[in-house]
């Protein structure tokens, strides 16, 4: 069975799987941030980010590796993120959860009174 | 890296110093790397530079955890395996358990079950050890085990304070008797197995809480809480019964000691805690016989 994802996972390994934004596209920890804000519209803070990027990587969901850094900054290398297929699977059991959940149900909800 | 005014285009040293500090030593390079670039492209540009040094620090503010304060605290842990090896160590958390409980139980016989510290020191340690519990909860699952042992041990703390109550309802102290034999020079409190067995009695299920509860999750965070859930649902469901009792035609009704909950709250986070450390132990004991 598949690692349980919270939302704020997925936001994150979503965004290593389709980026959107010029930065994302790059998977390394600031582009994920700049995705991860985009997706979510709102601001969130770095440490909220690379904290579940960590745990991601020790549950095997994604493998990360280092970059050559850039003059930008100061040659500091960059840790670049890929998703792993037990990411991918992880993924579709929380979108497959989330639609048996809603099943049935119409959209947008009204209230009953 | 300068403007073309020549100002300094960089973070505060000493904020980029904490930051660096407070991460493993896998991440300090990237990450602070990701975060100047983001300064210097982003922040600096939109915010100015005070707004892009608040948003810095706030970035700095969200990498704080109990892990990264040892590791920005004790300089000699920095290497990761290091702080690991010494963390998965039942030895480590066996020693500061028996520390704890040396310092704790040495110095109220000391004083003959007097407060070994002042209240403000007591009140001051008691938060730091309920926020620094706060930060540990990860899961519901921890926090399922939370209520379960909290609850369960709060019901003994119940029988205890009540089976107490009802030895004094029962076979009652003369108050004079009392205070004549406290003025007395050789008056100890071991010389009244009523005040000291109920004391030991909450002490066992509270650090008994903490160790379960820890053992259970692996987080001494959760056997603090633990201890805190069982001490106020315990005085809480104690003063309900003394009120109750009140109620009936038994005699004048007797005082609803409304401060034994925070009191005993206060006591909780550290016995809890104390019982946390040894269940820490154990854990870690268990996961190395099964590794290995």
């Amino acid at each position: 069975m598949a690692a349980v994802l919270g939302a704020f996972e997925q936001a994150v390994l979503l965004s290593l799987v389709r980026p959107v934004t010029t930065l994302g596209k790059e998977a390394y920890g600031r582009g994920i941030l700049t995705e991860v804000q985009h997706r979510l519209g709102r601001e969130i803070a770095a440490g909220a980010v690379y904290a579940t990027l960590d745990r991601l990587e020790q549950k095997g969901l994604i493998s990360s590796e280092l970059e050559a850094g850039t003059a930008a900054r100061v040659g500091r290398p960059r840790r670049c993120y890929t998703i792993a297929p037990a990411g991918v699977r992880a993924l579709n059991d929380a979108r497959a959860a989330s639609e048996r959940l809603y099943a049935g149900v119409r959209w947008p909800l009204r209230t009953t009174r | 890296m300068t403007r073309a005014s020549g100002e300094r285009r960089h973070p505060p040293v000493w904020a980029e110093a904490i930051l660096r500090a407070l991460l493993a030593p896998r991440n300090r390079d990237t990450i602070s790397g990701d975060l100047l670039e983001e300064y210097c492209e982003v922040a600096l540009p939109q915010r100015g530079e005070l707004g892009a040094t608040l948003w810095y620090m706030r970035q700095v503010v969200s990498f704080i955890t109990i892990a990264g304060l040892i590791r920005a605290t004790v300089g000699w842990l920095r290497e990761d395996r290091m702080f690991e090896r010494v963390a998965r160590s039942s030895w480590t958390w066996l020693a500061a358990g028996s520390l704890g409980v040396v310092i704790l139980f040495g110095s109220l016989v000391e004083s003959d079950f007097r407060p070994p510290v002042g209240l403000g020191v007591f009140i001051a340690i008691s938060i730091v050890l309920t926020l620094a519990s706060l930060v540990s909860m990860r899961s519901r699952g921890d926090a399922k085990t939370l209520w379960r042992i909290g609850l369960a041990a709060g019901l003994l703390l119940t029988l205890v304070l009540v089976t107490r109550l009802l030895v004094d309802v029962f076979d009652p102290v003369d108050p004079l008797d009392r205070f004549l034999a406290r003025v007395r020079d050789d008056y100890s409190e071991f010389n009244y197995p009523r005040r000291w067995v109920p004391a030991v009695a909450v002490t066992v299920i509270l650090m008994g809480g903490g160790l379960l509860a820890t053992w259970r999750t692996g987080r001494v965070g959760t056997g603090t809480l633990a201890a805190i859930v069982a001490s106020a649902s315990g005085s809480v469901l104690y003063l309900v019964l003394v009120a109750i009792g009140n109620l009936l035609p038994m005699g004048p009704p007797g005082p609803v000691p409304t401060m034994l909950v925070p009191v005993l709250v206060m006591f909780s986070t550290v016995l809890g805690t104390l019982g946390a450390l040894f269940g820490r132990a154990l854990g870690a004991a268990r996961t190395a016989s099964s590794n290995g």
